[in-house]
């Protein structure tokens, strides 16, 4: 019997596919977003307000990971952007491989912007890496705050948090500052940004933090 | 459940370092999963079982040693265990603090004829 010392990543293949997908995407250009969240948190939504607002000054591609459904992806194909679909058929997350595969299928010459919409799901998407510039995860305040205290690691590796759906605050039991404070002690780094897909509100304040981070990605 | 993403590619890991060493039969295997790594060991230990089957690895030991987290804080120069992922520095409270273990999933070795 021989004992071999191996040491070795387990996700390692997705690291070095991510790395070259990572590659790619800078050659080309491109600030990517990976947006993570459970289901139902609305960031579909938040997507289809950013891009009505970005679209024309920014060219967007987006990269829809779904379960089964294209539902999502034709509710941003309506916007008149690149969209590729991917459907994990019950995998819970987006690897590295999928996100070749997808990058195969756009035309990169013409994006600026990719947001990858991760699979809804507050624990898997976080271990597998992308190549992404940004993560933002989406918190909705009908799922309670005691999520970030639950799953902290998608929260930890968030450039921005957003809590959506606010405008329901006085009808649910979501604690803000119990949230807030959360997240200062998980990631003190992370910017926090409140918003409604009903009243509007936070999406100038994303719109605008995003445009500042693809100029300094992208300068002209 | 993502640790059958976690498994299916640690698998794929062994099988290929087994060939390069020529092995025929897998024995033991041990990984480092560390707490913070979002991975549990007991569903890790499920998919593996269903996952080796057919494979050299069958029957083999599959030991998940579990890593602690811990933080270190530059302040006060201490290392200490990290509670619910939050890495408060318990002498000075600050909250910016080096993680230095916690985040392990590899495997690290493994054994066969
Ligand atoms: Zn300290």
């Amino acid at each position: 019997m021989s004992s071999i010392k191996v040491v070795t990543n387990i996700l390692k293949v997705n690291d070095e596919l991510t790395r070259e997908n990572k590659k790619l995407m800078n050659q080309k250009g491109l600030y990517v977003i990976n947006l993570m969240s459970s289901p139902g948190s609305g960031k579909t939504s938040i997507l289809e307000k950013v891009i009505a607002r970005l679209k024309n000054e920014v060219k967007i591609a987006v990269i829809e990971g779904d379960l089964y459904t294209t539902k999502d992806a034709e509710r941003i194909e309506a916007h008149g952007v690149q969209v590729v679909q991917i459907n994990t058929e019950g995998g819970c997350h987006l690897d590295g491989q999928m996100i070749r595969n997808a990058l195969s299928h756009l035309n990169l010459e013409e994006t600026n912007l990719l947001i990858i919409e991760n699979v809804g799901n507050l624990i898997c998407p976080a271990s597998f890496e992308l190549g992404e510039d940004l993560i933002i995860t989406v918190l909705s305040t009908t799922e309670g705050n005691d999520k970030p205290q639950k799953y902290p690691r998608m929260f930890e590796k968030s450039g921005i948090v957003i809590l959506n759906k606010v405008d329901l605050v006085p009808y649910t039991n979501f604690n803000k500052d119990e949230f807030h404070k959360d997240i200062q002690e998980i990631n003190p780094k992370a910017n926090i940004i409140e918003t409604s897909c009903v009243t509007g509100q936070g999406i100038d304040e994303l719109c605008s933090w995003l445009k500042e981070k693809i100029s300094i990605s992208n300068p002209v | 459940m993502h640790e059958a993403a976690i498994v299916e590619s640690a698998l794929e890991l062994i099988l290929a370092k087994a060939e390069e060493h020529h092995l025929t039969k897998i024995r033991r295997i041990t990984a480092k999963v560390g707490e913070l790594s979002g991975a549990l060991p007991e569903a890790m230990q499920f998919v593996f079982l269903n996952a080796s089957q057919g494979t050299i690895a069958e029957g083999s030991d599959f030991i998940i040693e579990q890593v602690e987290a811990t933080a270190s804080c530059g302040s006060c120069d201490i290392t200490f265990p990290i509670r619910f992922y939050h890495p408060v520095c318990p002498s000075c409270g600050g909250l910016d603090n080096q993680v230095l273990t916690g985040y392990e999933l590899y495997i690290d070795t493994m054994e066969g004829d």
